[in-house]
């Protein structure tokens, strides 16, 4: 017999203990469902977990919420007609919020100037 | 209503209910976790608290007959990975603020173990002094006496692995109760 079998068979010879059926107690929503069984009209009593739907509905509450909450921003954004950002020009360009522009165009187009010839022909 | 399902019926593992699961495994589950706590009151409590986490599973998990021992001992082993960090952390606070041993040495509660065999209580000592990963190996090997195959599931290890690591753990476990393989 090999250690790893004889390991086996002295932890084989450990019973679960009594105390280990508390784990029913911890249960908090356990459905006990009764049930005849067999001619003599015993009963057995089986324990099922209820089906978790909570987990569902939170879910679909949330992502409800979260939608809604979305639209209500979209929504509001379109329908707002704040005045658009910048400077506004009130009255003319002399008065409006931004300094006129004194930079002095540098453009550099040459026209032509004839030669000015003071002799005649 | 549930639906009483005769044994020669193929679907019955779909169908077992949760008390015949128990009432299979609660023996295997219990071994195990005593192999890894070292302290039958901790063992019970934390076996409780891995078959009411289970019942709540069960429903949702549509575990196939032959796939029950993997599936509760992967939930026995996550709660004894819990137990370990919170014992830990207990034991860490309390060393900090009181001095001395820590309660995280390994220790057999041997006053409450009088129904125990003296070699079963040697051997979960010497398991005490395994690493993490030795113990929790052996406790699926010896204690809860899965295949190499539901260790490796476990353990999320190959077959060849599984096997290798049972096999070394085996021989630390060796040395430390002073056998010569």
């Amino acid at each position: 017999m090999s250690d790893e079998q004889r390991l086996q068979d002295l932890f084989a010879e450990v019973d679960a203990p009594p105390g280990l059926d508390r784990w029913r107690e911890r249960i908090a929503d356990v459905h006990a469902s009764h049930e005849p069984v067999g001619p003599d009209g015993g009963t057995v009593t089986e324990l099922r977990p209820h089906k978790r739907k909570t987990r569902s509905f939170a879910v679909a509450a949330a992502v409800v919420a979260i939608v809604g909450l979305g639209g209500t921003v979209v929504m509001s954004r379109l329908l707002d007609d704040a005045p658009p950002a910048g400077p506004m020009i009130i009255d003319g360009p002399g008065r409006s919020t931004t300094p006129p522009s004194t930079t002095v165009p540098t453009t550099t187009t040459t026209t032509p100037v004839p030669p000015s010839s003071t002799t005649g022909p | 209503m549930s639906s009483r399902v005769l044994p020669e019926d193929a679907a019955e593992s779909r169908t077992r209910p949760f008390e015949q699961v128990y009432r299979d495994h609660a023996a295997r589950v219990f071994r195990y976790c005593l192999s890894q706590v070292s302290n039958r009151g901790d063992a019970e409590d934390l076996a409780a608290d891995v078959f009411a986490a289970a019942f709540h599973a069960f429903a949702g998990a549509d575990v196939p007959l032959e796939a029950e021992p993997a599936w509760l001992l992967r939930i026995a082993r996550n709660a004894v990975i819990d137990h370990r960090r919170k014992y830990s952390r207990r034991s860490a606070l309390v060393a900090r603020f009181l001095g001395g041993a820590t309660e995280a040495d390994p220790r057999v509660d041997v006053e409450g173990e009088v129904v125990m065999r003296d070699e079963v209580r040697q051997v979960i000592a010497a398991m005490a002094h395994l690493s993490d990963k030795d113990r929790t190996v052996l406790g699926l090997r010896i204690a809860a006496g899965l295949s190499y195959a539901e260790v490796g599931s476990v353990m999320g290890l190959t077959d060849h692995a599984a096997t290798m690591a049972c096999k070394r753990a085996l021989a630390r476990l060796q040395r430390h109760m002073g056998v010569t393989a």
